[in-house]
Order: C-alpha cells, then sequence, then structure tokens
C-alpha cells in the first residue's frame, strides 16, 4: 500500500497514460461512429450531432466492451435449440460487399459456403446484405439475404434472410407472423437461428423467408401474382402516390412464365381502390377481396397498435388464380403501440373500407374477434416463451443490439443491450398491450343512438343518429320501415323489419393519428361521427320508443337511446349503408328439356340451379356458364344431363363451379364433351367442367370426354368432394387435375388421356377401385407435397404407372400394373420448391410386364409383397365388376379378354 | 517526520487523478439522456393514468416535458397533463402550453373546437 502511495513519477505517468489512452479509444470510437452516421445520412456532424448524441454513442461503446467481456462462450451446435448456419465467404467476396456502403452490400452477391447444423451437406450461396436502416448493415453483424444456388432449397425456400434483430423486442414480430398463420395468413418463417461469419460467432439472428412463389408453395397455395409495395413518389398534398397507380407495384411472382408481365390483376386492384365509386369498390371488395384475410390483417393492426403498414410501403399482395382472389401477405406487422386511436395504419384500401360503415363494420367484428382471443394473458405467455428461446444464445453474443432513433437525428443508430434490458423490453411490450387491450375495450363499446319523432299521417317518423366507433343493432316489437329511398315518406318500396343495424358514420380530419410524416401517414384521418336514418312506425302514440332495444352490434351490451328535438346534423363522409347495393333474394332456377345456351351466362352467389334429368345444354361456341350458387344436377341413368356443342366443330367454353356459395353442388349422371376454356374474374378455367374454392361437392356417374384447346377434362381447386363410378376419356391433355383439395375417388375409370389419368398437386386424395388404361403420361402422377391413400386399383398400358414426386407421399395397397411403357412406378424430385422426393409404403403390388421400378437420391419406397409378372385373382377387385358394369362397353370387353380372363 | 510520512508522492497523485477522470467520464456517460427521463416518467405517467390516480400521473407528465426531445412529444405530454386535471384553469394552462409546443397538433385543436373551448384556452394567461 505504501508502495503504491509513494509510486514513482514515471510509472505513474505510464500507467495514466495508458488509462488515458483506453479512454480516448473509447472517445475515438464513439467519435467515428458519429462521422460515420454523417456519411450515411443527410446530417452535419457540427450542426445536427450534439453533445446528447455523443455521450449516447460513448455510452454505448463502454456498453459494447462491457458485453464483449461477460458474454458467455456460444454453446455448440448440438447443444443449442437453434439451428446454427455456418457461412463462409472469402475476405475478397466480403471487401466487395463492404467497399461502397449501403450500395455496394445490396448491389452484388458475394459466392460463399453455407452449412447448417444437422445436416451433412455443404451448400453453394450467393450472399448480399440487406436492410434498409444503418444497425442492418452498418455495424460488424449485418443482416444477409442468401440466395441458394442451383435447384438446392432449405426448407422449401431458395432465398431467404438471416436477418440482425434491430430490436431488442423482436420476438414481437415473431408472434405476429405466427399469429397471421395461425389465422390463414400467408406468412413467412420467422425464427431465431445462430450465425457463423467465417468460423466468427456473430450472434442471434432471425430466419426470414424471402416473399416469393416459394413461399406461397410452402404456404400451399397456388402461385399467382405476388406484388410488392415498397416505394412510389408524392401526390399534390405529399402523400405517397402508391395506392394511386398501379405501376409501383412491383411484380415479384406470377401464375406462370407467360404472366410474368400480366399486370391486369393489379391494374384492376389499384385503380378500383382509387378511382372507383365507392358503391364499385363495395362491389369489388366482396367480389376480389379474400375478406377474411384482408380483415385479419388488419385486425391485427388493431389489436397491436400498429403504424407500420402506410400510405408509403410495407405491403405485400397476392392474387389467387384459381379463387380469383386478393389476399394480404403478413409483413412488417411491428411497433405496438398503446395509443387510443383505434387504427394506427393508415393507406387507401383501409381508408375505403372505414369510409363504408358494412365494411368496417365486418372489419370491427374481426378485429373484435382477435381482441377477445389474444388476451393479455395469452399474449404475455407467448412472448414470455418466445423470449426465453433466445434468451440464453443471446448470453453470448457479443453484438446484440437494439436500432433506436434519436432527438432530431432522423437516422436509426445502434445501442447494445443487456440481457436486463432485453427482459424490460419485453416486460414494455406486454405492458403497452395490456394498455392497448384496455382501450380497445372502450373503442369497441363506444356507441350512441338518439333519436327524434314527429308525426306523419298514421306514422311515426323517426329519425335516428348513430355515433360511435360500432354499429347499434335495433330491435323493434312494431314493424320498422326503413326509407331506403332518403325520401322522407313511408312508401311502398321501403324494407320492413323487426331487427335492423344502424351503423355511425366517419369523418375526416386534418393531420395523421401519429403525428408523422405525411407521405407515410396521410394529411388526413378518419374519426366516428353521427350518421342519420329514417324510420317509421305505425302507431298513434311514441310509447312504443319506450320498448326499442339497442345493443351495440360488436359487443352485444345495450345500448341507452336518448330522445333530443334537435335535427342533428350529419357530418359523415362515409357512404350511407342504405346507398349501398342490397344482397339479392334467393331465387332458384330449374332447367328441363333441351336449353340453347348462345352465350356465357352468370348464376350469382343467391342462384340455386336445379337441373332436371334428361336436360340438353346446346353449348353455343365459347359459351360457358358460371354458377356462384349451388347446383343440383339430378340426371339418372335413362335420363342424363348433357353438355354439348351446338357445333361440334366449334367446342363451348367451360362450366364453373366457383367459389363457398355453390357449396354442397352436386352433379349425377352429367355427361361434358367438346367442351374447351374459359376466362371469368380474372379466373383461368382450364378444363370444360371446373370446381373451384368450396367445401363440398358430389360428383357421379359422370362422363367428362373430349376438350379442345384447354388442358384438362375436370379441374378441381380449393375444393372437398367426392369422385365416383365417373369416367374420364379423351382428354387432350389430364383427365382429372387436382389442385390443393382434398377428393375421394372410387370406381372411376381414366381412359385414353393425353397426359395424366388423374395429376394431383398440393391434395390429399383417397382413391380405391379406380382403373387407368392407355394413359399418356402417368396413370396418377402424385406431386408437389401431396398426400394419397390408393388401394384396389389397375393399371393398364400407361406410359408411367404411378408417379409420386416432390414431397409427396403415397400409401398403397392391391394396385395391379400391367405393360407399363415406361415404369409402373417412378418417384423422383422434378420441382426445385421442394426439398424432398417422392415416398411410397406399400403393400401387395402386381408388376406385369414392365416390372422395373424407378427413383432417384430423393426419394424412397418400401413395399411389402411386391409380386412379379403374376396376375392377382382379378374377382377380389371390384373394379372388374365397375369395368363390366360401364357403358362404355368395348373398352371392358377389351380390357376384360386381354387380362382379365 | 510524520506529515512527511503520510504525503503522497506526485506520481500517485497523478495516477489517482487519471483514474478519477476516467470513472468520472464512465460514470457520466451512464448518466440518463434527456429523452430517457422524458421516457421514464411518461411511462409511470400512463401506468398511473390506467390505475386512475390521475392526480399522480399529472405531476409525471408536467416533470417529463421539458426533457421531451421534440415539440411533438413535449406537446403531447403538456396535452396528457391537461387531461389528467379536473380544475379549469389548470387544465387550459396545460392545453395552451400543448398548443404552444406544436402549433401543427391536429389532434388536440379539432378536440378542444368540438367542444367549443378553443378560444378560452387560446386566452387562457400562462404564469
Amino acid at each position: 500500500m505504501n508502495r503504491i502511495f509513494k509510486m514513482k513519477f514515471v510509472p505513474a505517468i505510464i500507467m495514466a497514460a495508458l488509462l488515458l489512452g483506453v479512454l480516448a479509444d473509447f472517445g475515438y470510437r464513439a467519435l467515428a461512429k458519429l462521422y460515420a452516421i454523417e456519411k450515411i445520412v443527410d446530417v452535419e456532424v457540427d450542426q445536427d450531432l450534439t453533445i446528447d448524441h455523443y455521450h449516447l454513442l460513448l455510452r454505448n461503446e463502454f456498453k459494447s466492451a462491457w458485453i464483449q467481456l461477460t458474454s458467455t462462450e456460444p454453446a455448440s451446435d448440438k447443444d443449442t435449440d437453434l439451428k446454427t448456419f455456418h457461412i463462409t465467404v472469402d475476405q475478397a467476396g466480403l471487401n466487395t460487399l463492404n467497399k461502397n456502403l449501403p450500395e455496394s452490400g445490396k448491389s452484388i452477391y458475394a459466392d460463399g459456403l453455407m452449412k447448417v447444423s444437422g445436416e451433412k451437406k455443404m451448400r453453394k450461396i450467393k450472399v448480399r446484405y440487406r436492410g434498409l436502416i444503418p444497425p442492418h448493415w452498418l455495424y460488424k453483424q449485418k443482416s444477409l439475404r442468401i440466395k441458394l444456388g442451383g435447384n438446392d432449397t432449405y426448407t422449401m425456400d431458395n432465398v431467404f434472410n438471416l436477418v440482425n434483430p434491430v430490436h431488442d423486442y423482436i420476438v414481437t414480430d415473431q408472434l405476429a407472423y405466427g399469429m397471421a398463420r395461425d389465422l390463414g395468413l400467408i406468412a413467412p418463417d420467422f425464427y431465431p437461428v445462430r450465425v457463423y461469419l467465417n468460423g466468427q460467432f456473430m450472434g442471434v439472428y432471425m430466419y426470414l423467408s424471402q416473399v416469393n412463389e416459394y413461399l406461397l408453395r410452402k404456404n400451399k397455395k397456388m402461385p399467382g401474382s405476388i406484388y410488392y409495395g415498397e416505394s412510389s413518389t408524392e401526390t399534390e398534398n405529399g402523400v405517397a402516390s402508391l395506392w394511386f397507380h398501379p405501376d409501383f407495384w412491383d411484380k415479384k411472382a406470377s401464375r406462370n412464365a407467360e404472366q410474368k408481365t400480366n399486370r391486369e390483376d393489379i391494374n384492376l386492384f389499384i385503380n378500383t381502390i382509387a378511382n372507383d365509386t365507392p358503391e364499385n369498390f363495395y362491389k369489388f371488395f366482396n367480389t376480389y377481396a379474400n375478406k377474411d384475410d384482408f380483415y385479419n390483417f388488419m385486425g391485427m393492426d388493431v389489436l397491436f397498435g400498429s403504424e407500420h403498414h402506410d400510405w408509403a410501403h410495407n405491403h405485400r399482395i397476392y392474387f389467387d388464380p384459381y379463387k380469383g382472389k386478393f389476399s394480404p401477405i403478413a409483413w412488417d406487422l411491428r411497433f405496438w403501440n398503446d395509443s387510443t386511436n383505434k387504427d394506427l395504419s393508415s393507406y387507401l384500401l383501409l381508408q375505403n373500407i372505414q369510409l363504408n360503415p358494412i365494411l368496417e363494420y365486418e372489419r370491427d367484428q374481426a378485429a373484435y374477434k382477435l381482441y377477445q382471443e389474444y388476451t393479455p394473458e395469452k399474449i404475455n405467455h407467448k412472448l414470455s416463451t418466445l423470449s426465453k428461446i433466445q434468451r440464453d444464445e443471446l448470453n453470448s453474443d457479443r453484438y446484440r443490439d437494439t436500432a433506436i432513433t434519436v432527438d432530431n437525428l432522423n437516422v436509426w443508430v445502434s445501442e447494445p443491450f443487456t440481457i436486463d434490458e432485453y427482459d424490460k423490453a419485453i416486460e414494455k411490450r406486454k405492458f403497452i398491450f395490456k394498455r392497448r387491450h384496455e382501450i380497445l375495450q372502450s373503442t369497441f363499446n363506444s356507441t350512441s343512438i338518439a333519436c327524434g319523432a314527429e308525426t306523419v299521417g298514421e306514422y311515426k317518423k323517426i329519425s335516428f343518429y348513430i355515433g360511435g366507433f360500432s354499429p347499434v343493432s335495433l330491435y323493434s316489437g312494431k314493424q320498422m320501415i326503413l326509407d331506403y329511398n332518403f325520401n322522407q315518406v313511408r312508401d311502398e318500396n321501403d324494407p320492413v323489419t323487426n331487427h335492423t343495424i344502424l351503423y355511425p358514420g366517419r369523418k375526416f380530419l386534418p393531420g395523421n393519428t401519429v403525428n408523422g410524416l405525411i407521405n407515410g401517414f396521410g394529411h388526413q384521418y378518419l374519426v366516428p361521427t353521427r350518421m342519420k336514418y329514417v324510420i317509421f312506425f305505425k302507431s298513434s302514440s311514441h310509447k312504443f320508443l319506450l320498448n326499442l332495444v339497442a345493443r351495440n352490434a360488436i359487443t352485444n351490451q345495450p345500448v341507452e337511446i336518448f330522445f333530443t328535438d334537435n335535427d342533428i346534423k350529419d357530418e359523415s363522409a362515409s357512404i350511407h349503408p342504405w346507398k349501398l347495393p342490397r344482397s339479392h333474394k334467393k331465387e332458384v332456377i330449374v332447367y328441363k328439356g333441351d336449353v340453347a345456351i348462345n352465350q356465357s351466362i352468370e348464376f350469382l352467389e343467391n342462384v340455386h340451379v336445379k337441373i332436371e334429368p334428361g336436360t340438353t345444354f346446346t353449348m353455343a361456341a365459347n359459351a360457358s356458364m358460371f354458377f356462384y350458387g349451388r347446383v343440383e344436377a339430378a340426371g339418372t341413368k335413362d335420363k342424363p344431363i348433357k353438355f354439348m356443342a351446338a357445333n361440334p366443330a366449334k367446342p363451348w367454353g367451360a362450366v364453373a363451379i366457383q367459389g363457398n356459395g355453390t357449396t354442397g353442388s352436386t352433379f349425377k349422371y352429367c355427361e361434358f364433351e367438346n367442351g374447351s376454356l374459359a376466362t371469368m374474374r380474372m379466373i383461368h378455367y382450364t378444363a370444360p367442367f371446373n370446381i373451384h374454392d368450396m367445401d363440398w361437392f358430389e360428383v357421379s356417374n359422370c362422363k367428362i370426354g373430349r376438350n379442345f384447346v384447354g388442358d384438362d377434362g375436370m379441374h378441381i381447386a380449393y375444393a372437398n368432394g367426392t369422385i365416383q363410378n365417373s369416367i374420364f376419356f379423351n382428354s387432350r391433355s389430364d383427365g382429372l387435375d387436382i389442385d390443393i383439395a382434398t377428393v375421394t375417388l372410387t370406381d372411376n375409370i381414366f381412359y385414353n388421356t393425353g397426359n395424366d389419368g388423374l395429376d394431383i398437386m398440393t391434395s390429399e386424395i383417397s382413391a380405391s377401385n379406380n382403373v387407368f388404361i392407355d394413359i399418356g403420361d402417368k396413370g396418377i402422377s402424385v406431386g408437389e407435397w401431396s398426400e394419397a391413400n390408393i388401394s384396389d386399383s389397375l393399371f393398364i398400358r400407361a406410359v408411367i404407372g404411378m408417379a409420386i414426386k416432390d414431397k409427396s407421399v403415397v400409401k398403397a395397397d392391391n394396385l395391379v400394373f400391367i405393360d407399363s411403357q415406361k415404369t409402373p412406378i417412378d418417384l423422383f424430385h422434378k420441382n426445385t420448391s421442394y426439398d424432398e422426393g417422392g415416398f411410397l409404403e406399400a403393400a401387395n403390388i402386381y408388376l406385369i410386364g414392365n416390372t422395373k421400378i424407378k427413383k432417384d437420391d430423393m426419394s424412397k419406397f418400401f413395399i411389402k409383397n411386391k409380386v412379379e409378372n403374376k396376375k392377382p385373382d382379378f374377382t377380389q377387385f371390384n373394379w372388374l365388376n365397375n369395368l363390366k358394369k360401364q357403358s362404355f362397353k368395348p373398352l371392358s370387353d377389351e380390357m376384360e379378354s386381354l387380362y382379365v380372363n | 517526520m510524520l506529515t512527511k510520512k503520510i504525503l503522497p508522492s506526485a506520481g500517485f497523485i497523478i495516477l489517482v487523478a487519471t483514474i478519477t477522470i476516467c470513472v468520472t467520464t464512465v460514470l457520466w456517460t451512464f448518466t440518463p439522456l434527456n429523452y430517457e427521463i422524458c421516457n421514464k416518467k411518461l411511462r409511470i405517467g400512463l401506468k398511473l393514468s390506467t390505475a386512475g390516480k390521475k392526480k399522480e400521473a399529472f405531476k409525471y407528465f408536467v416533470e417529463a416535458a421539458p426533457y421531451a426531445p421534440t415539440d411533438v412529444e413535449r406537446a403531447n405530454l403538456y396535452m396528457y397533463a391537461g387531461a389528467m386535471v379536473t380544475d379549469k384553469d389548470t387544465k387550459y394552462k396545460y392545453y395552451k402550453l400543448s398548443l404552444l409546443a406544436n402549433p401543427d397538433t391536429n389532434v388536440l385543436t379539432n378536440t378542444l373546437q368540438t367542444n367549443g373551448i378553443l378560444d378560452d384556452v387560446m386566452n387562457t394567461k400562462l404564469d
């Protein structure tokens, strides 16, 4: 002690100099970061950066040093629950990326290699940086975009991102993506992983799928258009023009190569939203929008108080080619707020919905459902679980940081965080959500109803004024006569009811709910205002008013009716709901006898079509029938229903059963011949007989015959149902094409098809007692992530009896393959979107003639009891009887003489 | 003799001074920044306000306002403070401070206008 007390001058100076040197080093590094910020953004260090900024940056340097000193060694790959990505990029490649950030890092890819824990293979990759704000690419831990080489995919992604989490509450994003997926929205994979770059541990990253066709397939959706809404110019009032011009929407995926440049869908979408009347927008949204998806997407923004979907960016839109509907893709739901405003996100589509009281009511119903389901307790639990998963790994992450903006410095800077701060950040989100939840309770409860009365002849004319956020459900013992035509008098056309919903309006206020930049957040926003309704009651006194019952239409809470003598001014900018087209009355149309279809005809959702036995539709060239309501086609064996060409040389178009309104449709003893294809509501129907986007159908004893121009005899997509005792023959391409559907097929015959007999994509099929004869390609093609149970079936003279490919799984029993031209069974990987080949688990497989089963390295099969060149006892199979009883006699005779006897 | 014994060397003094400078610098960097003070007080204020303790919440909003990094945030804090009190003069005073901090605020202006008290608020004298 004494020695230190009497320390000599020179060693003291040296030690002091060392200490000051260390301090100066920290100071220099903080200053360097200040100037690095100046270089990348438009700020003058001397003018815009203050001592407070330097204070913050210096503190960050100390914190960073402390974190580096105290961080633990990363666990070995096998000791962690997180996947670990080992990436190697040579120094020259890194130098090129770092040359002139941010441009250099994003404009080119560097070659590299990648190995993922748990896998043996080393993958060739291309790497670049990604992310808008500097913490993604300015510091050592950078966000990466990985492109896999050739046909390679990782968990069905060919391109993905390893994102440096720029917030210590990034688990809120993970929670939101998971929730979106649970709600049926298309959502990218988003989960924590660990990353090593050139052997150095770079910390915890988030795996994020790229939004492209691969993502659609991963979400079991039909490949279709994907548009990114990310950048645009500005309108006159300073708002971003993204939602006003379709050209700003970048097409990133399409139905097929030919559709790559086709922008018909986005043109309709944006032009209707931006330019059409409220009435037409209403029709458009009801027809072309997947309303459940949009309402859930918007409902999540309401639930979390997110303002991140705005006029300028963060939008992804998908158009489903077989549903003919647009859906949002879950993207960038972040920044939870406990603001008192219901909507913080703002953009033209949302505004159009807000201004339509009926759509706004539907949207609020969806948001309220989320509000009820996702309680603070549930969200707390989810946040705790998700944050725990990465917490241990964050302990060894020396680069863990969160992006913050400070004061007037309009740029994000990186701030290291301790584990204690991480825990606090999660707790803060829980608190924000709790408050938000409380706010929403009062928002949804907010409604008011006032009324004023006057006598008009024998009627009482009551003016109702509805205010607040939620509509009012009004019940009356006396009949209410709604003045739908606003003429203030009771007339015959006014609808009569005992219950109605009266909606509040919305009016514009200048500014935006987040006090943010006009470009992104808009120059005006909507708040509730009163809307007026006139209802007549036949009564001599006003006493009935006391018996009116009003309830909040969202929460079902009772609402007190106030009486007023004043005529309250209706300031609403919303369209009055009584001006909107009313839903059509249900009607039944019956067809019988000979019916000439000279031009295409649409049957709307309210129309139930009954087709009697013996009806023959004589279809003009290209004429089609589009059904949006239920169809009952009840032919009989003796009196089938026929869809025939008026002139056999001129094929008709298509019969399309489209949408959920058609659920329950049945087709018995129907015959389709000489049809081709059609297009309606931007859906391309590729077969004469199409069933799309519905819950249940039954097809039995039908004949699907020759077709022209199009592909398939019959096409099914997004539907559940059964097909029995039917014959598919002479089709140009596939006999029956099933995409993303669940279908049971029994006792059917597929004969002489140009391509596959039965082609399955991303579907679940149960098929038994079917016969496939003279098939131009595969008897059954089970592809693109399908599952099938196939039993008791016969395949004769197919080029390939059965193909199983691309992550598909088949369980088979009692299948007979005779004289297959190339191979009876072929298992292989073809489509690069899928990361596996085919898988077959089978028993009792009879191979006659060609007996060689083929498979590639990515496929597997297990067959119990494979019998070669020995016919089984055919009498055990139902299809033998079926062949005999089918009216397709020449074929059954031939089959019987050649193979069965 | 004793005095000579306890006098530290010049080297010791320099070293202590240097260590003091270093420690002080580190401690200084960990003192809260203005926006952090503001956020902390705002958070407490919001918590109290949710719990119905409006009087206490008012105190935190008022204390937070001078530390607000931007005029918009300062205006919001004064607006929150005004909303917490029942006394008309105090309420108007903080609403006016809010409008002065951010004259472009639409939310408050519109609310006051709707309630017909915008002119009264603007005519309120500040102490």
